[in-house]
């Protein structure tokens, strides 16, 4: 008996700590949703920038696990001769690479697991990039 | 500034190479200002329309728009962009829809990506619309003629998830009017009592889908309406999802009262939800509770006593959330109605094992997590009305056609003899089990009661050998598609056990309480489950 209560009270603290989380959705119906903004980037030739895709969108978690190939996003430039976007395979991490100078390239960011019906579907950031300063 | 013009500039870019398109400019606010009666709930006029030439991907367009000056108050602005490829598509992203509120204040104004109640300066009520006078704003127009009453203010109270789907009546919401005057704090003179937002079938002929009518308000009083979702049998209910002024200037008019969906809406899924999984599997659970986030959590079941609610986090697609939602109190019926959940790891024990914490429908977990996983999904199916119905009625099946390509993951073939370990499969087996689609292998179509029955009560018998000691038989509860599926035979074939449930102990008996129905054919049951589970 001693036991079982032990047990149940185990499995309390445990559901406790994990915030109470039972019964979860499953990232099908869940992942992949805008959420907040994504800052607009001030970038000097030659220079890259990575940013994690779970800061951005919803459920994280199912970003962070293998489910999530690179082949569930995409990424736009709207002047790939100036700013260069790519998914890291692992499809964790948006890297953004600043290739020539342009004053306003837009990107955009989005998974391709949500329907096409749905507001705000994807994030859009501008990118600026200036020259290196002399002497570089 | 109120009353001045607005230039707004609506700027887009080429995801892919089109041959062309347009673009349209939708204001739905203004839309309900000027709604003058008619058949159905108003729909959203374009106000301004551009053809988009042919652009190679990455192309940029703008167009400009002068939004003619409105009072002070917010107001919504929708783009809404159709476009068409060089082989007319598929297009992941052939129609894009951007919305923005604007703030007009008496000395300025701002433009916002969503409604924000924080740009209202304190004591303005936060709603769409002119901040002058009562936030009801003016009145809709109503044609001569009209079957309005002049002694009566008529609401129509609507909610709207995303221009495709417009406007929507917050059926069962409740609106509780009193008859006001004076200023903060009102003195009430007469409560006017409680009216029910009608369900779609349930509008008075000549009333427009979700409208309530109240006495209106004459000379210098007002008549003040607060919209509730009740609480029902199944579902907990909200508090104040919407606040409405009239005054006599709304006498025989109709005026357009816009719930914000995510006060509404989790709501009423639920009692949709619950209502359909209650009367499918026969049992019904006490009421729910529930809350939502806004963070970038996960929906979940939170099954601790004092502490027992689903929590749903907020996705502006009212289809998904209804699975999520429908999922979700799959669980809670589980838990409460249908034997009780259990730990969802490996072993029964294994509490370090979170495996089912993070998943999706092709994840292979463990035999424990996929039948509980793959039951909330069977729930989210019937309890949604359907979604993803398409996706689990050839779970795994490469060879056949997929209505959504986005889901494409549904098509995916299993890992070899994983599918007991695979949520999705579980969540086919239930469905087939159920459905009236009897395709190739699949002959079975048994109520829902009779499969909670068997998931309720299932119990399976196994036997320990101790040395020295005579074998010792334990009864447990069912944990595992195996055990599901023997119950429902009522039947064991050891040898197929072995064989399609590796790792999982061969029980020595089965028992249930449930009732046959009068098609009950094991051998049925045994091509059913094959079919998905082998």
């Amino acid at each position: 008996m001693k036991t079982a209560i032990g047990t149940i009270a185990l499995a309390a603290a445990v559901a406790t700590m994990t915030g109470c989380w039972w019964g979860g959705a499953p990232c099908d119906s869940e992942m992949g949703y805008p959420r907040g903004e994504m800052p607009d980037l001030d970038m000097l030739v030659g220079e890259t920038v990575e940013t994690p895709l779970a800061d951005h969108f919803t459920r994280p978690d199912c970003i962070r696990d293998s489910h999530n190939e690179s082949r569930y996003w995409e990424a736009r430039s709207s002047d790939p001769v100036a700013v260069a976007v790519s998914i890291s395979a692992d499809g964790q991490t948006l890297t953004t690479a600043a290739v020539s100078v342009a004053d306003s390239v837009r990107v955009i960011v989005h998974t391709t697991l949500v329907d096409p019906e749905v507001p705000e579907l994807y994030h859009e950031f501008l990118v600026r990039v200036r020259p290196h300063p002399t002497g570089h | 500034m109120p009353n001045a013009d607005v230039d707004l500039t609506v700027t887009g870019v080429a995801q892919e190479p089109v041959d062309g398109g347009e673009v349209v400019l939708t204001l739905p606010t203004r839309a309900l200002m000027d709604y003058a009666g008619g058949e159905g709930l108003p729909d959203l006029p374009v106000k301004a329309r551009w053809d988009l030439p042919a652009m190679a991907k990455g192309d940029t367009w703008s167009g400009s728009y002068t939004v003619p000056g409105e009072a002070a108050g917010y107001y919504s602005v929708m783009a809404n962009a159709y476009t068409r490829g060089p082989d007319g598509g598929p297009w992941l992203f052939d129609d894009v829809l951007g919305e923005a509120w604007m703030y007009v204040s008496e000395t300025d104004g701002r433009l916002t990506r969503f409604f924000e109640d924080s740009v209202f300066p304190e004591g303005v009520h936060p709603a769409a619309g002119p901040a002058t006078g009562w936030p009801a704003g003016p009145p809709a127009r109503i044609e001569s003629g009209s079957p309005w009453h002049p002694d009566s203010v008529y609401l129509a109270v609507v909610y709207r998830v995303s221009e495709r789907e417009g406007f929507k009546p917050a059926a069962g919401a409740e609106i509780r009017g009193w008859v006001r005057m004076g200023s903060w704090p009102y003195r009430t003179i007469e409560d006017l009592g409680v009216v029910a937002v009608p369900e779609d079938s349930e509008s008075p002929e000549h009333f427009l889908p979700g409208t309530v009518a109240f006495k209106c308000a004459k000379d210098s009083v007002l008549v003040h309406g607060v919209g509730y979702a009740p609480y029902t049998d199944l579902v907990q209910g909200r508090e104040d999802i919407v606040s409405i002024w009239t005054d006599k200037s709304h006498c025989g008019q109709l005026v357009f009262v816009e719930v914000k969906a995510e006060r509404y809406l989790p709501w009423r899924l639920l009692n949709l939800a619950a209502d359909t999984l209650t009367g499918h599997f026969g049992y019904t659970r006490e009421r729910i509770g529930w809350d939502l986030r806004f963070d970038s959590g996960a929906s979940y079941y939170n099954p601790i006593p004092i502490f027992e609610k689903i929590v749903l986090a907020w996705l502006p697609a009212e289809p998904r959330f209804f699975f999520t939602v429908a999922h979700e109190y799959g669980h809670a019926l589980h838990h409460k109605a249908l034997g009780g959940l259990w730990w969802p790891g490996d072993k029964a024990w294994d509490y370090w094992d979170w495996t089912c914490f993070s998943h999706w429908f092709t994840k292979v977990t463990n035999f424990r997590c996929a039948l509980q996983e793959g039951f909330a999904h069977y729930a989210g199916v019937i309890g949604s009305g359907g979604y993803y119905e398409d996706c689990f009625e050839h779970f795994g099946d490469p060879a056949k056609p997929l209505k959504n390509p986005r889901e494409g993951s549904c098509r995916a073939e299993a890992p070899q003899g994983k599918k007991p370990k695979i949520e999705g499969h579980i969540a086919a087996l239930f469905l087939d089990l159920t459905d009236g689609n009897n395709e190739r292998y699949d002959w079975t179509e048994y109520p829902g009661r009779y499969v909670a029955e068997v998931f309720k009560t299932c119990k399976t018998q196994s036997k320990y050998h101790i040395p020295l000691f005579p074998d010792i038989y334990i009864w447990w509860k069912r944990t595992n598609v195996s055990n599901i599926v023997w119950c429902l035979e009522n039947y064991i074939d050891r040898a197929l056990h072995k064989e399609v449930f590796p790792g999982i102990r061969t029980p020595e008996a089965v028992k249930e309480k449930a009732t046959e129905p009068p098609d009950w054919d094991p051998l049925d049951i045994r091509a059913t489950w094959l079919k998905n589970l082998k």
